[in-house]
């Protein structure tokens, strides 16, 4: 193998793919990057067996080829070769390679390329597509939800499926670490209404390097799924993943069907009163207390070590009085991707979820489950 | 006023069976492996003391009883006393689980001087427990418990600041509390043998050769320390929650080592959920043969509290682990990063079930005793009991 590349462009790929290298030197290839050069350019690949990207950038192709780069290094090198240099790179025996800039020179280590795992190829699959600022919006409002517990597998990514509901076609995600659970909808074509179909989990990592793809500028997320791989096309390239595998709980089963309580409130002012009221309630563990009674929300918390905080607000509400007490953080999480002015709270008793959503918004629900207190 | 009691475990064991009376008898766990956590003074003559390996004990006097320990009764015990000398004065401090500090200058006046209160309290104890114990009183926590240790069995020594000097002048170091053997030979190696000898010392050298702790040495020696009694309930939290287990024989493979894992990991967890615990830091310890001890850890991102999410994380950590071809005689599960209790109310209906399940646990063995309810997997696991730890302390 033997290529030019821009510097600049180098070392923009090399930064793109530092995230999905693995760190915990499980298998040493994993922390390499491919490179394969073809009459087309440049082709990098990088790799945790959950998640792959493929990239393609435009490099002076002389000698087709490919080699591996060690990820951490190779970034590290690029970052102080000189601005606006131009980067030689040549493939040598025994897997060296060869890097050289101005002056300056690097003979590396690399593995064997075919030695790097095959990003799976999906293809066949008719895609679902949609506008990337829509899901770069649904992930938003979903992807905090799930668990990080790494013992609930099944809840470790976004459950994403698709189906007509009068004459509509539905594209649904969920989210749920078992105490909180996000849901939303989006319209799409009726004709695309089966290709996502029953759903599949998409891992938490796959969809932030999604996020990062629509970040950079993409107008339309093409998704095509086969086997237990998804992949999605991007300008430069694509994210592979695989799918979580495992069920995702019946989240139909855990929404309640009315509200007995409704209130309304502004969503400004519940939110910057959670967040000073929160300030006291602090660690993860200890919850807010919401008092509702006619016209009247009072958030309060308290700690045994620092003292209390209390804050009253006008709310519309008529019916029972009720405390519950929650965590704050998860209230939270949601108010931040809520949009409009009012936000209506459904609440049951002390023991059953609560329901969050913006008034006007049907297409987005959160579920939060109460603390004891 | 320091108040410890004598041969604790062993006191109780005899106390409850007349035959054991004045018979050399070892408190342990039950396996052969087990060491001693507590000998009769009838024992003693022959040379048998605390953290000795059973069989040692046994080969020093073939007569020996061995009693296998009863943590409940034991604890009760300790519960029984802790609550006598918290009518002489609230300020209880619980060292451990058969000894205690006591602030007693508020209550010196009430009940007629040091003295009198410190014959009260033996008095109290052994009409109403039936145990024996030993009282120091000094002016400090260090000298008090100095007094009990040299009043044993069953005294009452009262240290006045004015005998102070007295006392000390002869003493050797390591009878201090805080002075161990190896302290005590680096200060032998000084030429240092006695605390008089330790207070002539200037306090730069002893900074020199010991850091912060020369300092506090020479303010020992001298028989001075400020340290107050805190009591039991305002302790700061816990830190973390663990259980060691000896194992009956050095094992090579994994599968059982892993049993005991998890009903480790099912200890730890119930003891968690008493205390409205759950931590999100699982440490696994393993001790070879040879006394070498490793321990590993993992830190995940939600607490916990419950023996099969503990027992995973133990297991993942365990896994890694390339074993010594040595031989495993101990395995310790530990749980640290403590929160306060989960009291998030689960939301999807297969973890309500599981914590369900776990609570209906809780309530048939907080009824029936440990281990009453518990997972098939341990069944075949012979139920083994040991003695509770000495550094046993009531829960807040």
């Amino acid at each position: 193998m033997k290529l030019t590349i821009n510097r600049e462009v180098f070392l923009e790929a090399l930064q793109r793919v530092q995230g999905i290298v693995e760190r915990k030197h499980t298998m040493p290839i994993l922390a390499h990057i491919l490179l394969r050069a073809s009459p087309e350019g440049l082709e990098l690949s990088a790799t945790d067996l959950e998640v792959g990207l493929r990239l393609q950038y435009p490099a002076e192709v002389s000698e087709p080829g490919g080699v591996t780069l060690q990820a951490k290094k190779a970034y590290e090198i690029a970052r102080e070769l000189p601005e606006r240099g131009r980067i030689g790179l040549t493939g040598r025996e025994n897997n060296w390679v060869e890097l050289s800039c101005g002056r300056a020179r690097f003979r590396v280590v690399g593995l064997p390329a075919e030695e790097f795992p095959e990003l799976p190829v999906v293809e066949g699959a008719e895609p679902f597509e949609m506008t990337a600022g829509v899901m770069a919006g649904m992930i938003e409002k979903t992807i905090f939800a799930v668990s990080t517990d790494e013992t609930r597998y099944n809840l470790s990514g976004v459950f994403v499926e698709s189906f007509a509901e009068k004459g509509k076609g539905v594209l649904r995600m969920v989210a749920t670490d078992g105490h909180r659970l996000c849901l939303v909808d989006e319209e799409i074509e009726a004709k695309q209404a089966k290709r996502v179909g029953k759903g599949v989990i998409l891992p938490r990592k796959g969809l932030l390097e999604l996020r990062k793809m629509i970040e950079e500028g993409l107008d339309t997320v093409s998704l095509g799924l086969k086997g237990n791989s998804a992949v999605i096309r991007g300008e430069r390239g694509v994210v592979v993943m695989r799918l979580v595998e495992g069920e995702f709980p019946d989240y139909r089963q855990v929404i309640p069907e009315t509200a007995g309580r409704k209130v309304l409130m502004k969503r400004e002012e519940i939110t910057a009163g959670l967040r000073r009221v929160s300030i006291i309630a602090n660690e993860k563990t200890r919850p807010v207390k919401l008092m509702v009674s006619a016209g009247t929300l009072v958030l309060s918390a308290s700690h045994p070590d620092l003292g209390e905080a209390v804050e009253e607000m006008e709310v519309q509400f008529e019916g029972e009085p009720i405390e519950v007490g929650f965590n704050a953080r998860y209230f939270l999480d949601v108010l931040n991707v809520l949009t409009g002015e009012e936000v209506e709270l459904g609440l049951g008793d002390e023991a059953s979820p609560a329901v969050l959503r913006a008034v006007g918004d049907e297409g987005y629900l959160a579920i939060i489950m109460p603390m004891r207190f | 006023m320091h108040v410890d009691m004598d041969a604790f475990f062993a006191s109780v064991e005899q106390r409850g069976n007349p035959w054991l009376r004045g018979r050399p008898i070892a408190v342990s766990g039950s396996g052969w492996r087990s060491v001693v956590t507590s000998a009769s003074y009838q024992a003693r003559p022959f040379g048998i003391s605390a953290g000795m390996p059973v069989a040692q004990a046994m080969r020093l006097c073939p007569a020996l009883i061995r009693v296998e320990g009863n943590s409940d009764k034991y604890v009760e015990t300790s519960e029984q006393v802790i609550a006598l000398l918290r009518e002489v004065t609230p300020l209880v401090e619980v060292a451990s689980i058969d000894e205690c500090y006591l602030d007693i200058t508020g209550s010196l006046r009430l009940f007629g001087g040091a003295e009198a209160l410190a014959r009260r309290v033996k008095a109290r104890i052994r009409e109403e427990v039936g145990l024996a114990c030993s009282v120091g009183v000094a002016p400090n926590k260090l000298m008090a418990k100095l007094a009990s240790g040299l009043s044993k069995p069953d005294g009452l020594l009262r240290l006045t600041a004015e005998e102070l000097p007295a006392w000390l002048e002869h003493l050797p170091v390591t009878e201090l509390c805080g002075i161990g053997p190896r302290l005590g030979a680096a200060l032998t190696a000084m030429g240092v043998r006695t605390c008089a000898e330790l207070s002539r010392v200037p306090v730069a050298a002893l900074t020199a050769r010991f850091g912060i702790v020369g300092r506090h040495l020479h303010e020992m020696a001298r028989g001075v320390d400020s340290t107050p009694v805190v009591p039991t309930e305002e302790r700061p939290d816990a830190k973390s929650v663990g259980h060691t287990l000896t194992l009956d024989q050095d094992l090579h493979d994994r599968e059982p080592m892993r049993r005991h894992l998890f009903r480790l990991a099912e200890e730890v967890a119930r003891r968690l959920r008493k205390g409205r615990y759950a931590g999100r830091t699982v440490t696994v310890m393993v001790r070879y043969a040879d006394f070498v001890t490793w321990s590993r850890q993992t830190t995940l991102e939600a607490p916990l509290d419950e023996g099969l999410a503990i027992y995973d994380a133990a297991r993942r950590v365990f896994d890694g682990l390339r074993l010594r071809p040595l031989g495993v005689r101990l395995l310790g599960v530990t749980v640290s990063h403590l929160v306060h209790a989960r009291d998030q109310l689960p939301l999807l209906p297969s973890l309500q079930r599981r914590r369900a399940s776990v609570q209906a646990m809780d309530a048939v063995n907080d009824r029936y005793g440990e281990f009453t309810l518990t997972r098939a997997t341990l069944l075949q696991m012979e139920t083994r009991t040991r003695p509770i730890s000495p550094s046993w302390r009531p829960l807040a």
